[in-house]
């Protein structure tokens, strides 16, 4: 089974699923990953854009490496402001992506 | 956020526009980290079961290719790659598709019948498979095999304008293999559209089943493959071409 993304516990679950209903059951489960890709690179802008370049290049590697334990035990060590830019990156993106996908 | 329905449902493509235009963005704005912001768009279509997969075993042949030999191969192919484009000497182009053949267990080449693609390496995009009508009229029509199809900006052709006639009839469906050496995996697939959104950054576009069993969406790779035609060969149909030994 795989892994939920590291930034599960950052996402607005409530609006994640409002998305992912837009799509027929069918669709569902390619939507999730399309949408978990779109949420991992915004997730990633932060961390290049907001953490100081050592602490970055760590993070990245892990990312890179698909180190899911590695994230989250690294994520939880993180002070609370790159855990709020990161939460408020996510709904920004989600709130975004709704807008075209109900726009269309 | 309200709870917005649409009606009819939502389409994939528009999802995938999204993402490809938010990474776009993230690459403009953060060009050095182009490799974090990988290519693919895992579209889960296990769905489609695993028994949908064409795996093509290699022939026997590609036992009697050593290992290092193997590496060497994709090591020249990924140097190939990486290079700015050039066309190969003909020496060099003939004994390339002499070692890929070898390795693959079935003829490839970089010409066939006096054509040529616009370009032999080039950087991979994933292009939305519902995209099924190009401006030149390549309606999807047999459904089996859609799910390896590529696309390659024929229009660059030096003399399209004057064949274009010819040319949308001989390379409509024509049988390429896709080649990452980056992850030594390699992919048949038909070409079945001849345009790209983007040909300046990109030179080839593929389905969502290429680049996921093409591993074209991974940081090591980063879209960049080799693309050769397969001659007519009954006995090579499109899907992964199973490389482990």
């Amino acid at each position: 089974m795989k892994n939920p993304p590291w930034f599960s516990l950052l996402i607005n679950e409530e609006a994640r699923a409002v998305i992912i209903e837009l799509f027929q059951s069918q669709d569902q489960s390619a939507a999730i990953n399309t949408l978990n890709a779109i949420l991992q690179n915004a997730a990633t802008a932060v961390l290049i854009q907001e953490l100081p370049k050592e602490s970055s290049e760590f993070v990245l590697k892990l990312i890179s490496s698909n180190d899911y334990s590695g994230l989250q035990k690294w994520l939880q060590q993180q002070p609370e402001e790159i855990k709020i830019s990161l939460r408020e990156r996510l709904d920004r993106t989600l709130l975004e992506l709704q807008s075209q996908l109900v726009g269309r | 956020m309200p709870a917005q329905q649409t009606t009819p449902a939502t389409s994939l493509s528009a999802l995938n526009s999204f993402y490809s235009e938010k990474r776009a963005q993230y690459i403009r704005d953060l060009p050095e980290y182009e490799k974090y912001f990988p290519v693919e768009i895992a579209q889960e279509e296990s769905e489609a079961t695993t028994d949908e997969i064409t795996n093509i075993e290699p022939s026997s042949e590609l036992t009697h290719i050593p290992t290092q030999e193997r590496q060497e191969i994709f090591q020249k192919l990924q140097s190939l790659c990486l290079k700015p484009p050039t066309n190969l000497e003909k020496k060099e182009q003939l004994y390339l598709e002499q070692q890929l053949s070898d390795l693959f267990g079935f003829e490839v080449t970089t010409e066939l019948d006096e054509h040529k693609l616009p370009r032999t390496f080039g950087k991979m995009q994933a292009v939305p498979i519902s995209k099924r009508r190009s401006p030149f009229g390549w309606a999807q029509q047999d459904s089996g095999e859609a799910k390896f199809e590529v696309s390659a900006h024929l229009l660059l052709l030096d003399d399209w304008h004057l064949k274009y006639a010819h040319y949308k009839k001989w390379y409509r469906n024509r049988h390429l293999l896709i080649v990452n050496p980056f992850e030594q995996r390699a992919v048949v697939a038909k070409l079945t559209d001849c345009t790209l959104p983007n040909p300046s950054s990109y030179q080839f576009g593929g389905s969502s089943r290429v680049i996921r069993e093409g591993k074209i969406w991974s940081p090591m790779s980063q879209g960049i493959v080799a693309v050769f035609f397969i001659p007519p060969n009954d006995s090579v149909h499109p899907g992964r071409v199973n490389l482990d030994q």
